[in-house]
Order: C-alpha cells, then structure tokens, then sequence
C-alpha cells in the first residue's frame, strides 16, 4: 500500500499536497520551478529578483492549495499568479534605470554563435520592454507554448482579444529589433 | 526578419530555465510549520472536518436562529394578546348591548300594557 501511495504521489502529488504532504507539496515545486523561475526573470530581467518572487509565489501556492482541484488548476494558477506579481514588481521598480535598447553592447565577436546568442538576448531585453500585458501574452505563447484560447482562459480575456494582442505585439517586437538591426548596419 | 525566423528566435530566446540548485529546498524551509489537528473525542473530530473549524461558525448560526425564532414566539404571543382582548371587548359590548335591548323591550311592553288598561 505503501509503495502505491508513494507511485501515486509521484504521478499525480497535487491530490497528496491538497491533502497536506509536505514531500508532495516538494515534488509540485520542483516540477513547476523552471516555469515560475523563467517567467519571472523573463519578465524582470533580474535573476535575483525573479527568484525571490518564484519562492514567494509557491509559498502563496501552499496557502491556496485547498482551494484548488487540479495539476491543471495548479499551472494555470501558478502562471496568472506569477506574472500579476511581476506586474507589481515592474512597477515598484520603475524608478530603477532601464538599459536603453541601443545602450546594449555588441558583441566583439562576429561568430554566428555569439551573433544568435546576440539576437535572442535582444529579443528577451525587448520581451521585458514591452508593455505589461503584451508582455503576458509573449511569455505565454512562446515561453509556454500555449494556444490562444488556452490563453484566453488563464487570464480571463476573450481569444479574439488575445489574438489581436499578441499580433500587435509580434510586430512592435519585430519594428523594434528591425530597428536594432538597421542601427548596427 | 519574417514572422517564422523571429517565432523561432522567440521561443529559442523564451525557452524555460531552472534557478539556481536547491530552489524547492529553500522554498520549503520558508513553509510553516504544519500544526496537525489530534482529533480527540467524537465532538472535535466533527468540529474539525476538513481541517477547518467550522463548528464556531454552526454556533453562531444557531444562536441567530434561536434568536430569532424567540422574537417570532414573542410577536405571536403579542398578537395573540391582542386578539384575546378584541375578543373580550367585543364580548363586554354585545352584552351592554343585549342588556339594553332587553330593558328597551321591558319598557316597550310595559307602556303598551299601560295605555291598554
């Protein structure tokens, strides 16, 4: 019996943390770090500060458990929960100075390894710049993977919505790395 | 750069990274400490269902009820009063009443039997 608890909560330790397993509750947290963690300090930008934010937000979690059913509530919880408070961290840290886009340095080398390692540090510092919800909806599509509807449903927007969004903010993506780009030539 | 190469470079860019070694350590050494409800007699196992006291919630609603239902009583009494006297009255003024027909109805008799003799 034992050992098939054990399996069971290593399958599915949602059920077994709801219901107060402290071991249970662990495994939840490693399995959803690397999605808080990431969405945080895609977010921020400061690994410091995105880690303190993830911790905070699983110790929220553990105080919401009884209130939640699934490992699908439990990710979908964890994601609106973790970017409304990167929300509120964007804006107690307004004051704080922001590297400008063409402050940026450039690589010294013209490697393509470095070039690509270039491009997509540009692509997460302007990620970070973009307003907070189509910053959200960046993050969800292409960190997450999610379809639209699925984001619709996590932040409680209509799909068209979502739909249009992301596109207005796939293009102010690509004007302000076209401009990048321009600026380097 | 086309939309496909910049979604390829976002979702290289975006792609999901752990923290730093022992984060779910730390996490948990931040949790408090579990207090575990003993269940004791058959009444505290029954207050403490589900790990939430609600048995002080069910005691304020009884005694809600319980007020209430006293102030309900006490409104029926009063209404009850009242209709006992309304009754009474009514009663006293039907006697008056029948008392004064019957004297009427003496007099009446009595000068009829006067002006016949």
């Amino acid at each position: 019996m034992r050992q098939a608890e054990s399996e069971t909560a290593a399958v599915d330790p949602v059920a077994q943390a709801i219901a107060g397993d402290r071991d249970a509750f662990a495994e939840l947290v490693r399995r959803n770090q690397a999605m808080v963690f990431s969405l945080a300090v895609h977010s921020l930008r400061d690994e410091g500060v995105a880690e303190e934010l993830a911790q905070e937000v699983f110790l929220e979690l553990h105080r919401a458990l009884p209130q939640l059913e699934s490992a699908l509530h439990v990710t979908n919880w964890l994601r609106r929960v973790t970017l409304h408070r990167c929300i509120d961290q964007s804006r107690r840290d307004k004051h704080r100075p922001r590297l400008a886009l063409d402050e940026i340095p450039e690589p010294a080398d013209t490697d393509r390894r470095e070039t690509d390692f270039f491009l997509q540090e540009q692509i997460r510092k302007m990620t970070a710049s973009l307003p907070e919800r189509a910053r959200a909806l960046v993050l969800l599509r292409y960190q997450e993977d999610m379809e639209p509807t699925e984001i619709a449903q996590v932040l409680g927007l209509p799909v068209n919505t979502v739909k249009s969004q992301l596109h207005r903010a796939l293009g102010m993506l690509r004007e302000k790395l076209e401009r990048r780009l321009r600026a380097e030539v | 750069m086309n939309d496909d190469k910049l979604i390829e470079t976002l979702s290289t860019a975006l792609r999901r990274r752990e923290p730093r070694d022992g984060f779910a350590d730390r996490v948990m050494a931040r949790l408090p400490e579990q207090v575990q409800v003993q269940p004791g007699s058959w009444w505290q196992r029954f207050a403490f269902v589900g790990g939430t006291a609600w048995a002080p919630a069910m005691a304020v609603l009884l005694v809600a009820m319980l007020v209430t239902s006293l102030m309900g009583y006490r409104r029926a009494q009063d209404h009850k009063t009242k209709v006992e006297r309304a009754r009474t009255e009514l009663a006293i003024a039907l006697q008056i009443t029948t008392a004064k027909l019957e004297a009427t109805k003496l007099r009446l008799i009595r000068n009829k039997g006067a002006r016949v003799l």
